[in-house]
């Protein structure tokens, strides 16, 4: 069913928590407060959590500076966003985005306290990009009220949300959360709890074919990057893309995909991968990966 | 002014397919264009108004006529996908070796290699391989690949062809699909299974393609643009060609074909466009 058109039985929000102050919980935070939510910020100590209120001001201070947004409103931004360490504060908000580092034990255990500190209708949402929905909903006692709500980074920019709808998911919060995707000025899509979700299992085969076809001797780095800009129309070839996302964490994203469907051929990684994480040419964050970013100081930052 | 003689099963030389925006592409570039169509299965019942554009030719006995004889190009778009096609192709361009000895005879190697498609040839050394996706417009650059009994030294000409239509070239190694298609098929493999399997809708997935990893197309669009028998026939002689099960194509897809689903081509794939 398009998700568009679907009829919406949907709970309105006003009160967002956001567990994990890091990338995707900063940049989720800006949108929401410049939305119009309130905003719950919570991270493990407040230092952490100060500092990271004081990167979206000066975020907002820049696209204030560029006339993207007055004073008033960068003020007003930051006034909804509530930054604690306290991760009971959390009740009050009525949706709950977790944002904690990609590690299954870690977010069962915020699920888990997020459940016994909340009211139980409030629904909590899972920013995971790997881990199942329906394992973190069965760290709570109410796994129809868990859903994932994956967002892309940089969050701002990025216009799409993945909603995930775990095994035990209930219509209601899935369209909730569409709704809030929505309101928060992103396109949602619906998506079975199942690895990889839509875009890291679909994307997987263009790294994964363009390694094998260079491992083939089949054409070059170079050859296959300039193919798929000026032949196919992507926006950036595969291995200059793997270079701006880090060639760890894309090897890391099929090795996890791979191992979630027991060997599926399909996602085998290449030795290219690994040889080069190992070598330490991680892309343009380490200044060498497909590509030589040695003098290149935009990218060594 | 030069000409060129394209082959290519009579229903592919329509806009959007790789034959139809070839074709064009040789008018539009004051080609004087002959289209050699014998006869094949997926003949449509007329020739329609497109071909009214070119001189057709029929019967294998036309290819004495001067039309054929002064070719300076030769495009084959028969596919030789290992669905039917190789067979098909081997029979429709049995008598492509009555035309003149020396000219470039570029051939389609979306579904099969280069080396494949020289193989049927009564003259292999003449044969160059290529090449592209769709939207042809949007293609910039196109593939070349040279079969092992080729002669390497007609890429300059095939290069020369492409440049007069406006397209760059770049030489990859010979296999099936080339760079680009097979890369390609892939995705759409991988988003069919995933149709399948119900992870999406098929408008959620290309949606989700296109916002959330910058695709042009979504990928199910895609193939319906692409032609779902090709892409599938890419996947099947990949995973002939490599062995590998990797190359598997998605059952969903493979019944699609199998139930005349094409995709744009006749109005039906992955979306409906009636
Ligand atoms: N970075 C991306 O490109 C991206 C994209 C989509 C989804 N994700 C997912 O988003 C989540 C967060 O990723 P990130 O890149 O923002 O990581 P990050 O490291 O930038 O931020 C994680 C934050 O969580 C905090 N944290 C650590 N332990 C915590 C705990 N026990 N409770 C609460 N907070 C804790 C850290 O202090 C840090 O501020 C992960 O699940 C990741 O898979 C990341």
């Amino acid at each position: 069913m398009n998700t568009q058109n679907s009829k919406l039985i949907t709970q309105n929000f006003t009160t967002l928590g956001i567990v994990g102050s890091g990338t995707m919980g900063g940049g989720i935070a800006q949108i929401a407060a410049q939305h119009g939510f309130s905003v719950i910020l919570y991270d493990i100590n407040t230092e952490i959590v100060t500092r990271s209120v004081g990167r979206l001001q000066a975020m907002l201070d820049k696209l204030a500076a560029k006339g993207k947004l007055s004073g008033d409103d960068v003020a007003a931004t930051i006034s909804r966003i509530r930054a604690t360490a306290t991760l009971e504060e959390l009740a009050a908000a009525d949706f709950i985005i977790e944002a904690a580092p990609e590690d299954i034990t870690l977010k069962r255990d915020i699920f888990s306290r997020l459940d016994a500190a909340c009211p139980p209708t409030t629904i909590l949402a899972s920013n995971t990009s790997s881990l199942s929905i329906t394992i973190l909903g069965g760290a709570t006692r109410r796994p129809a009220q868990v859903v994932g709500m994956h967002f892309f980074n940089p969050v701002p920019l990025m216009g799409l949300v993945e909603v995930i709808v775990g095994q035990y998911t209930d219509e209601e919060t899935v369209n909730s959360t569409v709704a809030l995707a929505q309101q928060l000025g992103k396109t949602a899509v619906r998506c079975n709890d199942t690895p990889g979700f839509i875009v890291n299992r679909v994307a997987r085969n263009f790294y994964g074919e363009a390694l094998r076809i260079v491992g083939e001797q089949g054409a070059t780095v170079e050859q296959i990057d300039q193919l798929a800009e000026q032949e196919a129309g992507f926006r950036m070839g595969p291995f200059r893309l793997m270079d701006l996302i880090g060639i760890d964490i894309n090897f890391a994203v099929t090795q996890s995909v791979f191992a979630a469907y027991f060997g599926e051929p399909r996602y085998r990684p290449h030795p290219i991968q690994q040889r080069m994480v190992e070598a330490g040419a991680l892309g343009r964050k380490a200044g060498r990966g497909f590509y030589d970013y040695s003098s290149d100081k935009e990218a060594a930052k | 002014m030069n000409s060129v003689l394209i082959a290519a099963p009579l229903a592919d030389v329509a806009p959007g397919t790789l034959a139809g925006e070839l074709a064009a592409a040789c008018v539009a570039a004051n080609y004087d264009v002959t289209l050699y169509c014998p006869p094949v299965a997926s003949d449509p019942a007329d020739e329609g108004s497109i071909v009214k554009a070119f001189t057709l030719l029929r019967e294998p006995g036309e290819l004495h006529e001067p039309a054929a004889q002064s070719a300076h190009y030769i495009l084959d778009l028969f596919d030789n996908g290992p669905n039917g096609w190789r067979e098909q192709k081997q029979r429709a361009l049995a008598d492509l070796h009555r035309l003149p000895d020396g000219v470039p005879l570029l051939t389609t190697c979306v579904s099969g290699s280069a080396t494949d498609a020289a193989a049927m040839f009564a003259r292999p050394s003449q044969v160059i391989g290529f090449a592209a996706v769709l939207p042809f417009d949007a293609v910039n650059t196109i593939e070349l690949l040279l079969p092992m009994q080729g002669d390497a030294a007609l890429l300059e000409p095939a290069r020369a062809f492409f440049q007069t239509i406006g397209k760059q070239t770049l030489q990859v190694a010979d296999g099936p699909g080339g760079v680009m298609p097979r890369i390609l098929a892939m995705i759409v493999n991988e988003a069919a299974y995933a149709l399948q399997e119900g992870v999406a809708s098929a408008a959620d997935i290309d949606t989700a393609m296109r916002l959330g990893a910058n695709y042009p197309y979504g990928p199910l669009a895609w193939a319906d643009m692409l032609g779902l028998d090709l892409v599938h026939a890419t996947l099947w002689a990949l995973q002939l060609e490599l062995g590998d099960d990797r190359y598997r194509p998605c059952p969903l897809l493979a019944r699609m074909v199998r139930a005349g689903l094409r995709g744009k081509a006749n109005g039906r794939g992955f979306y409906s466009y009636e």
